[in-house]
Order: C-alpha cells, then structure tokens, then sequence
C-alpha cells in the first residue's frame, strides 16, 4: 500500500508539467475576452440548436398566410415571411441545420484529409506523390466554383451540398497534415517506437497524427464556420438546403426578394450566420494563439 | 534563370494541371443524373430524336472514347450549347467574361490599398485602442457573409441613402462604344469621361462587398506576420544601425512579411471568383458568375461546367501572376 | 585621466517583467572601457552579458526595462538622450556584432544595401560629393554609395566585394557573413564596437580570421572593443581589461593579465580552473557545480554563494558591493571586502 501510494506520487510528479499547462492554457483563455466571447456565443449556439423544439414558439415550417410579413413584434420577434412563417422559430430550428453541417463537413474533410496526408508524408515515394498530385488538382479549382458545379451535379439537396463542400476541403487538410507528418517523422519518440519494433500502423496513428493535431484543431475550428458560410451560400443560390427547410442561407435567398421592403425576412437569418461565424473564428484565433508555443509564454 | 523561361516552365507545368481539370470536370458532367441526351434533345422529344441526339453526342461509345471527343470538342471551343440561352457557352462565356475579370480585379485592388495599410496600422499601434478597433473591424469582415452584407449595403446606400446604383455595371442611358469588354478601359480608350464615372460609380458597392472578406484575411495576416517580424533578429539589427523606425518597418518588416499575403492573395483570388456568383447576382452585374448561378438554377450543364472551366483557367492565371510576384519579393525562391 | 574613459557604466539595473515574475537580469553592473581598450566581458550563458550590450544601445526588448544606473559615453549619460538622439550614436558612435550573422541579416535585402543604408543613415553624403566638386544626381549619389561600401568590404577582407555586393546572406558562407555583419558595424568607423559572442557560431579556422580581423579594424580605426564571449581564450587573446559577469552583475573586474595571474573571486578561480589545457596535466576536468540561479527569485545576499566554495555566513545575507582592492583591480566578494 505504501508504495502504491508512492507511485501515486511519482504519477502526480509526472503528470504535473501537464496539469499546470492546463491550467495555463485555461489562464489564457480567461485572459483573452475575445476568445471567451467566441466560447460563450458558440456555446449559445450548441445549446439553440440541441434545445430548439423548447426554444421556438411556433412550428418552423406551418404556413399562416394571414399572418405574412409581419414586421418584428413581440408576438412574433424576428417578424414572419411570406408565408407567414415566424422567423424567430426558423432561425431557432435552422441552428439545427448549420451546426449538422459544420460537424459533418469538418468531420469528413479531416479524416480523409488527415489519413490520405499521415500516408502521403509517411510513405513518402510513389505514394506521395499520387496523393499529393490529385491534392493540387483537387486545389487548382476555385473552391466554392467546385463545390457550386460538384453540387449542380449531383443534384440540388442539403445533403448533396454538404458531400460537395467536403470534397473540395479535405485537400487542405491532407496538405497541413503531411507537412506536419513530414517534420515528426524523424522525431525522437517515433525513432524510439520504431526501434522497438511498431508497426507502420501504429506508429502513424498512435503517435504521430496524434502529435500532429495542434494546427489542424485550430483550422479545424476556423473552418467550422467557414463551412457553415458556403453552406449557407449553397443555399443562397440555391442547389443547398431546398425549400421549406430553415436554412439559414436559403431563408436569406426568399428574403432577398422582398428586402427592400421587408428587411426583416433576411437580417435575422444572416445575423445567425454572421455570429456563428465570428464565433468560429474567434475561437480558432484564440486557440491558435494559445497553442503556439512561441506566444505561449509572454 | 531569366523570368520568361521562368514563365514558360510554369505555362509547360500547366498543361498537365488542365488535363487534369478537364478529366475532373468529365467525371462531375457524368455524375448528372438524369439523361443527357434527353436533356440536350429536351423534355419533349420522341425517343427516335434522343436516339438521334445520343449518337451525335457521342454517348454511345466508351467512356475513354468520349472523353476524347470531349477533349477534342473543348480544344475547338466547343463547350456545348446553353440550354437557357440556346446560344453555345463559348460565345457567352466570351461576352461576360470581361464584367467579371473587371468586379475582381477592382476588388483586389481594394483589398490591396486598403487591407496593407490597416494591417500595418494595426501592428505598429499593438494593443492600442486603434489595433482594437481595426482586429474587431477585419473580425467582423472575415466572419460576415457576403450575400447577406450586399443586401444590407444596398438597403443602407441604394434605398436610404440613394449615393450608390442597386446594380448594372452601367446607366443604360450611357452610351459606350465597346471595344474590349471592359466597361473602364472602354471608357478611357475613347475618353468617354461621363462613361468612366457612371462605371466606377457602378462598380463601387458590388467590388467593396467582394472585397470584404480578402481585405480583412490580409489585414489581420499581415498584423500577425509583422509583429512576428519585429521580433526577428534583423530587426534588433536594423535598430542597432540606428535606421529610424520608419525604414525598419517599411524596409525592413514589411517586405518579409509580405511574401506569405502574397501567396494568400492567390488564394483569396479563387475565394473571390466563387463569391462572383452571389455579388453578381445580388448586383444584376452582367458577368460569368451571374450567368453561372442562373445556370444552376436552370441545370443548365454544358453551361455550369464552361463557367467553371473558365473559372479555372482564370484562377490558374492568376496563380502564375502571384508565383512571379512570389519570387520577386524572396529572393531565396530564384525562379 | 578621466578624459581617458569612452564608457561608463554605473549601477545599471535591468528588469524583465514576464509571467513567471520579474525577472532582475541585471542588478548593478558597473565597468568602464577607456579609449582604444579592448574590454572583455565573460560570463556563463544567461548571466546578462548580451542585456548589457543592448542596454548600451538602448535596445532592451520588450518585457525588459532599464530601472537605473547611469551609462555615460563620452561625458553624456545615455539613459537621458531622447530616442532621435540615440538614434544617431547607434550605428555611427557606437557599432554591434551579434552573434549569428544569418538571423540578423535580413533575408530578402542584398548586402551591399544592408552596409549602404547605415552608410547612407549617418554620413551626409551629398555634402562630400559636393567637396569633390561635382554636382550631386541620384545616379552620382548611387555610385558614390557603391563605392564606400565596396571600400568597406575590402577592410574586412571580403574575397570578390564587387560580387558580394549584390548577393543576398543565403548566397554567402557563415564566415562571409559574419565579415559582412563587421563591414556594416564598422562602415560609419564607430568608437565604440561591441562583439555580441561574435564568433560563437563559427568553426575555430574561421574564429580564428575573424578575431584576427578584429584586431587589425582595432588598429585601423583606433576604437575600443568590448568583446562578450563565455570563452575564456578569447578573453586572454584580445583584451586588455576583463569583466566577470556572474548573474546579473559583475563580480572583478582588473586587466587581464591579472585576472589570470591572480584571480581573487571564487567565481572567476571557477572559470579559470574549467578551461581544459593541454599542457597542465589534469586527470579530470574541474567544474563550478550547481547551476546559474533563478533570476526571478536570486539567492539571497551574494548571488553566488550557494556554488561558492567559500561561502560564509555574512555571503548569504548581505550583498557584497564592487570595491578596489588593488590598483585598478576590482571585487564583489566579502572574503576581500571584510578586510583580510
């Protein structure tokens, strides 16, 4: 028992540095009042898009041409659109919407980013050199034209838009994710693993990739709401989300029409995006700052 | 190396890129659903005319076969015939494409004017109540979406306060002879003052919204990339030779810290031919994006896929133009 | 004899303010270097020898400030010279080399327009140009510009100076580097050059060359040297006088001979004892044990004492001031100031 508690001890000493750069990085946090705004609006956001049948007063998508554009009031907040609908309920239910595709988006773009770049820089050879050829190519297309034309093709639907966005992003990440591959390849720890025999496997995703991770979090989350952008933009020229869906992006679309008139149809959808987005990139920016070693300290 | 082998190599490294371009856009115009040939024929049309319309099209081959076709026909020009306009793509392509080169060459001009001085501003007024002011003000252009600010511009500046046109790229009671395309050197050409005015004038609203977002990117990166600077080493040096701070941040900070705008600036050129879609539209603005977003909306394919073609020759071009930029400013990279 | 003194640092104070605390980096450094020495300044890593050389310059980055102390250089005291002031003694009164040429040059500017902006910054050169006669134009102006920096570059013998001239620092050697980084520390003839650990990052042939080049520039151009270096050779090499520096401030001072002949603080004995010598024979290397204190929270009393051998009592509560015991030798250390 005695000397458990001693390793217990050891242990702490040991995990020590980490706690305390923990806590260091939670000091940072609370020190940076941009980055605690991006967590507290994101935060918001989460808690909209999980809660929003308790949220929303009214069923986003039932019709009530009597009550159509209704200017904001307080039966009806953000006002209501041309058919009636109250905007608030949309806005509420259209955070479902945009958070799915952001999760899904970043999700789907990191893992066949950070798989096909962890082999490219790895394997180095032959391999590389595919996986990186069809990188570029992949990158020599303006991103929102082929994610528009990649769309247009496999048909209009939020789903279809969401596939598109994904393919033109993952090559970003293959780039970022080979580039850090390439420089702890010779690191060290992975001298180490491989002399004790690991396999390739295991090497890469146990310990490099897991290495690699402090920039392709801070793009990670920057993209969140860049996704959620063009996402948004699929739906404005609309081949993304398709009608009656609450999407933010399409709702801004049969806004537009009237928007001279009746502003409130587009601002409030697009204020959702805006605070979303900024959100987004305050928190990338606060956590690129954080985990840059060379700032770090200061 | 002298900078035109320099341009050739990269024009010669070009060709694969866009062979490697057509086979992708092969492959998307065959993820249509739907029949082509029934498409091309139209709706209505009795079986033995897409029959007819199948073999024209050459459908009926093997894939490899068609793509060959497919190549053969685009080195003609040939990009098929718009289904919307019932003219052929290249030839609308080659009217709209002016408006737009026009939108997003005004554009970057604006983002480089404007998002380098305020990124310098900002760096060199570190943690001042300007550099707070300028970081939230570039926060707010990074994350606002573009659709969505042109219509609040053009409710605040068009409807309240009627200093900007909702839209065109020109008055249509203003004559223009036209001779390039491009509505500005149109106008200087044949010193049609009036014409250049109402242009500029036109072009103002759509190119800021455009811009925006570039502006902003380059301001904050710029601030990020010369406060990085300053704490080089050569800096210590420049200071130590007593040069004044001016020349130590203009000469000194600032070139290094422009070699990687530069490369974002390529970049953010492709950002801004995708954002031409939402600004022409918004703007009525007579261009290749404004045709491309209403081709989607029709499914008009032969019409999406010559868009984004150009679209990518467009931005190929543009990446060369800032690779040469690119070694001018570093001279560790020798062509 | 006063007249004698180009510099004189006196109870120079320098704090950084970083997140750990404050860091005092240095607490009360005083030396003087007089006209046409060559003054050494040696110390282990970290112990405030390059602090000093950028507080002479007014050059302290960020976290770090100067708190006190006085440094007069030719009779005026530079902590109460305006920035345009200091500005003009920088570079042209008093020149430094620091210790990697390739991070302090600046990478995307030639040599030649790295010397001729120093050139250009002090020495007004349409007036000369009007001296010899001629009417000054850009062109004339350019070629004028040229010409000096290429004559700087000969005096520190750079092989092919027409050539180097318009090279960046990535086309150059590490020791073409460090001649340039000299060229451009010696273009405006300074009175005063200060050798950050200047050869710190050259191999010995080279170190060699570019101490040898020193020395004959100290000839040439008749001005004082101050040398920071941890090396002890090279301390016994070019200097006249030394300074110890031990953690933020100086513990003898004297002229190097008898530093070396007599040296009185257990500290620089320390130093001394470490350096390997081929011919002594010495069956193990000796070493100063422990480490270099933490600056945040310095040991009590004599910063030293927790390594010196010869710690006492007093050393562990008072800090021993910088007296003369002999001539012109100086010492921080209660074994001599007690009175022995």
């Amino acid at each position: 028992m005695r000397r458990l508690e001693g390793r217990f001890e050891e242990l702490l000493k040991e995990y020590h540095p980490f706690i305390k750069e923990f806590r260091h990085t939670l000091y940072l946090i609370r020190k940076s009042p941009l980055t605690l705004l991006g967590v507290i609006l994101f935060t918001l956001f989460i808690l909209t898009a999980i809660f929003a049948p308790l949220i929303a007063p009214y069923d986003p998508y039932k019709a009530n041409l009597k009550e159509a554009f209704q200017p904001p009031s307080w039966r009806h907040p953000f006002g209501t659109d041309e058919m009636g609908r109250d905007i608030f309920s949309r806005v509420v239910w259209g955070a479902r919407i945009s958070l799915r595709v952001g999760i899904t988006v970043v999700s789907i773009a990191l893992c066949i980013g950070t798989i096909l770049g962890g082999i490219a820089g790895y394997f180095g050879g032959l391999i590389d050199e595919v996986i990186m050829r069809v990188t570029d190519l992949v990158l020599a297309f303006p991103s929102m034209v082929l994610a528009l034309a990649l769309a247009a093709a496999l048909g209009p639907g939020l789903n279809n838009a969401m596939l598109a966005i994904s393919v033109t992003w993952w090559p970003w990440y293959a780039r970022l994710v080979r580039g850090q591959v390439l420089s702890l390849r010779e690191a060290g720890f992975v001298e180490a693993a491989r002399c004790i025999g690991a396999s390739s496997a295991r090497i890469l995703f146990r310990h490099i990739l897991p290495n690699s991770f402090g920039p392709v979090i801070v793009n990670a989350s920057l993209d969140f709401g860049w996704t959620i952008l063009t996402a948004a933009a699929l739906g404005f020229l609309g081949i993304g989300a398709q009608p009656p869906k609450p999407e933010w992006g399409l709702m801004i679309n049969t806004g537009r029409v009237y928007f001279l008139e009746k502003p409130w149809i587009a601002t409030f959808p697009g204020l959702a995006i805006f605070l979303v987005v900024l959100a987004s990139n305050l928190i990338g920016d606060g956590l690129g700052e954080i985990l840059n070693p060379r700032l770090r300290r200061r | 190396m002298k900078l035109w082998q320099f341009i050739l190599r990269r024009l010669i490294l070009m060709i694969p890129l866009l062979l490697g371009i057509t086979l992708l856009t092969f492959t998307i115009s065959h993820l249509v659903p739907g029949d082509p040939a029934r498409l091309a024929a139209g709706l209505h049309a009795p079986p033995e005319v897409v029959e007819i319309m199948r073999r024209r099209l050459g459908l009926d081959k093997p894939l490899y076969v068609q793509y060959y076709l497919y190549m053969k026909r685009l080195i003609r020009g040939d990009l098929g015939t718009s289904i919307m306009t019932r003219r052929p793509v290249i030839e609308d392509i080659l009217t709209r494409w002016p408006g737009t080169i026009e939108l997003t060459t005004f554009a970057m001009i604006i983002i480089i004017l404007m998002g380098i001085p305020l990124g310098i501003i900002s760096s060199t007024n570190k943690d001042k109540p300007l550099d707070h002011f300028l970081r939230i003000f570039s926060l707010f252009g990074v994350s606002i979406p573009s659709f969505w600010l042109a219509l609040l511009l053009q409710l605040l500046f068009c409807k309240y306060l009627k200093i900007f046109p909702l839209g065109y790229r020109i008055d249509p009671g203003i004559y223009l002879k036209r001779i390039t395309g491009f509505n500005i050197i149109d106008s200087i050409i044949t010193l049609n003052l009036k014409a250049l005015l109402n242009s500029l004038w036109h072009i103002f609203l759509p190119a800021f919204t455009l811009a925006l977002q570039g502006m902003a990117t380059v301001q904050r990166l710029l601030r990020s990339n010369m406060l990085d600077a300053l704490t080089q080493d050569y800096i210590r040096m420049a200071r130590a030779k007593g040069l004044p701070e001016r020349k130590v941040i203009y000469r000194h900070a600032l070139r290094n810290s422009l070699i990687p705008v530069v490369t974002v600036i390529g970049l953010m050129y492709g950002g801004m031919l995708g954002g031409t879609f939402i600004i022409e539209s918004i703007f009525s603005w007579q261009g290749l994006g404004r045709y491309g977003a209403r081709a989607i909306l029709n499914l008009d394919f032969p019409a999406i896929m010559g868009t984004t073609i150009m679209y990518t020759v467009i931005y190929a071009i543009a990446n060369l133009i800032v690779d040469i930029l690119y070694a001018y400013l570093d001279p560790r990279i020798r062509y | 004899m006063k007249e004698d003194i180009l510099l004189s640092v006196r109870d120079l104070r320098v704090n950084f303010y970083t997140y750990e605390g404050v860091v005092k980096a240095l607490d009360g450094v005083t030396f003087q270097i007089r006209r046409g020495e060559a003054f050494g300044l040696v110390g282990e890593t970290g112990c405030g020898k390059s602090v000093t050389a950028s507080s002479i310059l007014r050059l302290v980055d960020k976290p770090g400030k100067i708190v006190g102390g006085e440094i007069i250089f030719e009779g005026e005291n530079l902590l109460e010279k305006s920035e345009e002031e200091m500005r003009k003694i920088r570079g042209e009164e008093i020149a430094i080399v620091f210790q990697d040429p390739m991070t302090y040059l600046n990478p995307v500017l030639t040599i030649g327009e790295q010397i001729a902006e120093t050139i250009m910054e002090h020495q007004d050169l349409i007036k000369e140009i009007r001296k010899s006669g001629k009417k000054p134009s850009k062109k004339m102006l350019k070629e004028f510009v040229r010409r000096k920096v290429i004559d700087v570059l000969r005096m520190v013998r750079m092989p092919n100076p027409e050539m180097v001239i318009d090279q960046y620092p990535h086309e150059l050697s590490g020791g073409m580097r460090q001649r340039a980084m000299i060229a451009m520390a010696i273009s405006c003839r300074p009175k005063l050059l200060i050798l950050d650990e200047a050869t710190t990052f050259l191999d010995v042939t080279i170190q060699r060359q570019i101490l040898e080049l020193v020395k004959d520039l100290k000839e040439k151009l008749g001005c004082a040297l101050m040398i920071i270096t941890h090396d002890m050779g090279i301390i016994a090499e070019m200097c006249d006088t030394v300074a110890v520096m031990y953690a933020g401030t100086i513990v003898e001072y004297a002229e190097t001979e008898r530093i070396f002949d007599n040296p009185l603080h257990p500290y620089t004995r320390g130093l001394l004892e470490a350096i390997p010598l081929l011919s002594k024979e010495r069956k193990t290397l000796k070493h100063i044990p422990g480490t270099i204190p933490n600056l945040i929270n310095p040991p009590s009393g004599c910063r030293f004492h927790p390594r010196c051998p010869e710690a006492m009592k007093i050393c562990r509560i008072e800090k021993p001031k910088l007296t003369e015991i002999e001539p012109s030798h100086l010492i921080a250390c209660h074994l001599y100031n007690g009175g022995r």
